[in-house]
């Protein structure tokens, strides 16, 4: 499946492959266009320029009615004056004579898919009947109905708590594997991302930076921006000499390839930095902050001017607030610098 | 949160909330407006049923048996039935084109709905008289070519449209820009065509606001006075509506007549405000839009 843009004003020059059956995510910060990239997919919206293609078949020029995707909105859209079983049943019943299933198969796929969502016993409920949770599965099992060549979930859990959110995506992994239905969702949380899919399409203001697995994002982020979007991290300023990345005068045990020479900034996550003793390593700071995550401990090391980096160390910990330390590079992503 | 409500105490009945007056000020605030309903209000109605049933039952109907009296039903019946459903029409695709798409011009198309609320309804029907009167701008091409607008059935439900064009729109409006276009666009990727989404889909979600809009558009209809009195001509048994019907019968000191074909309006009024009430009552927040979704 091919799916190539011309950006609207919001997109540029977009070039995505969503493979059959994968689950991809497309994340972003608000305002990135991953919302309008989604629609365009679905129709909904139309490209300034480019085409859509669903495996050979170019879509482009298809209204959104003929298009056969099914579409999951973040606030739902379920039909709110429909009960459950005439809301998943809809996509059926509005087709032409020709290809419309006769009633009892209409009543059996609504019953399997009712089945599949684990809401059976819920068919007469009204939509505002339902908790959240409940009513974006209705949502889904209403978009897999018309058995659509893609399905496009737009923030499906972006109006849910966490706790819901939570076992939302495990069942939406489960749904996928169980379906094979080649799906895109849009998100901006980064762990949903990470968590989900098979593969993750980082957008930023319009631009494609990077495809990729989860695995392949998080340890070779293309840019600068992935590097920052996925995590914590933290820029140091630093220069490429003989293929060795030096920062403040020390080398970083990061290659760089020979050739380059010249700024770059090096972009360390809080495991990629341990404390040592004042004076050695590449930084110097003191500690302002101490919080425990889980089986760790994130402290804050400010400067005088007020940058402030995070650093991951174990549980038990002799630092204390107010100490100044060193901080020692153990690795990093390197960008050349523009 | 239904676990927090629990936990807390109910709160005590008598306990005054802190937007409560004292008692006096409570018991002077309602006993004025009270007073003001009964003067302006109650009083009138008493005095329109009292005069219409001064010469009994007989009397009362006999108001009905005349010629000129039943023609007036008639025309304000048929008025009523021609204009309802144009404005139904017209404030369903005005409303259903300001809050689902976005165009230039749009707060000025809003502001214009609002027109005939804000001009006097004499005026308006002023407007008509000139547009499509003998003399008028194009009255005399519809006269070259046998068509009667003013002082006639057509000049009458021009009127009455414009005076009441804004009640379905007014009311359709901030209801359809609240529910938004998402339940649209779900059908639409559900392969359901434009007009099947629109009967299946934004129909229903409005049908209560919609009646409600074509109530009140519908008792204007009916008690217009002052567009109509202007284009209409007063010719009896022919162009006088209700309203038109009892100033003639008033003017000529026959006040049982006229307060009996009154007491229909008065009738009218009352039932569209039970049903108006009814429907606010037992679908408020279809009405209002913001129902929990």
């Amino acid at each position: 499946m091919t799916k190539e843009f011309g950006g609207a004003a919001a997109l540029h020059d977009i070039d995505l492959t969503v493979r059959p059956g994968e689950l991809l995510a497309l994340l972003g910060p608000s305002g990135s266009g991953k919302t309008t990239l989604l629609r365009i997919i679905a129709g909904l919206v139309e490209a300034d320029r480019g085409h859509v293609f669903f495996g050979g078949l170019d879509a482009t020029s298809l209204p959104v009615q003929k298009r056969q995707v099914g579409f999951v909105f973040q606030h739902y859209a379920l039909f709110r004056h429909m009960r459950v079983a005439d809301n998943i049943a809809y996509g059926l019943q509005v087709r032409e004579r020709a290809n419309r299933p006769p009633k009892a198969e209409i009543r059996r796929r609504t019953a399997e898919l009712l089945d599949l969502v684990q809401l059976s016993g819920y068919e007469s409920r009204f939509p505002a009947q339902l908790s959240g949770g409940q009513r974006q599965r209705v949502a889904l099992a209403r978009a897999l109905a018309v058995e659509p060549r893609v399905l496009l979930l737009d923030e499906p859990f972006g109006a849910l708590d966490a706790k819901v959110r939570k076992d939302l995506r495990a069942w939406l992994r489960d749904i996928h594997e169980r379906t094979g239905k080649t799906t895109v969702f849009v998100t901006h949380d980064q762990d949903e991302a990470l968590e989900l899919a098979d593969r993750v399409a980082i957008l930023n203001q319009g631009h494609l930076e990077q495809v990729g697995s989860p695995d392949d994002v998080q340890d070779h982020p293309a840019t600068p921006f992935v590097m920052t979007f996925l995590g914590q991290a933290a820029r140091f300023s630093a220069d490429i000499r003989d293929g060795r990345v030096l920062v403040n005068g020390k080398p970083v045990p990061v290659a760089a390839q020979r050739s380059t020479i010249g700024r770059a900034s090096l972009y360390c996550r809080p495991w990629h930095l341990t404390p040592t003793a004042i004076g050695q390593g590449h930084y110097t700071g003191t500690i302002s902050g101490i919080r425990r995550l889980g089986s760790i401990r994130r402290i804050e090391v400010s400067q005088a001017n007020g940058t402030t980096l995070e650093v991951e160390v174990p549980l038990r910990t002799s630092l204390r607030l107010g100490e100044e330390i060193g901080l020692e590079i153990l690795d990093g992503v390197i960008f050349r610098d523009d | 949160m239904s676990d927090l409500s629990a936990a807390l105490p109910r709160p005590v009945e008598s306990q005054l909330s802190v937007v409560t007056e004292r008692k006096l000020v409570r018991w002077v605030a309602i006993g004025i407006a009270l007073a003001f309903l009964l003067l302006f209000l109650v009083l009138p109605l008493i005095v329109v049923f009292a005069e219409a049933f001064k010469r009994g039952l007989a009397g009362y109907f006999a108001a009905f048996q005349e010629e000129d009296a039943l023609s007036a039903i008639g025309l304000t019946l048929t008025v009523a039935a021609i204009a309802v459903p144009l404005n139904l029409v017209f404030g369903l695709a005005a409303s259903w084109a300001i809050a689902k798409f976005e165009f230039k011009g749009k707060s000025l198309l809003i502001t214009l709905i609002d027109l005939p609320f804000s001009v006097s309804p004499v005026v308006s029907g002023l407007i008509y008289l000139l547009l499509f009167g003998a003399q008028g701008l194009w009255g005399s091409w519809f006269m070259a070519h046998g068509i009667k607008i003013a002082f006639a059935l057509p000049g009458i439900v021009l009127a009455t449209v414009f005076v009441t064009f804004p009640f379905v729109a007014r009311q359709l409006i901030p209801l359809m820009q609240e529910q938004g276009t998402t339940e649209e666009e779900a059908a639409l990727t559900l392969g359901a065509s434009g007009w099947r989404t629109f009967l299946t889909v934004t129909l229903p979600n409005i049908k209560w606001g919609l009646l409600y809009g074509v109530l009140l558009c519908n008792a204007r209809a009916m008690g217009e006075f002052g567009a109509v009195s202007v284009v209409s001509g007063h010719i009896r048994g022919l162009t006088n509506t209700i309203p038109l019907h009892v100033e003639i019968l008033y003017n000529e000191y026959n006040f049982v007549a006229a307060f009996a074909v009154a007491s229909l309006l008065a009738c009218l009024a009352l039932l569209t405000l039970a049903l108006k009430s009814f429907l606010e009552w037992r679908h408020g927040a279809d009405l209002a839009g913001g129902a929990s979704h």
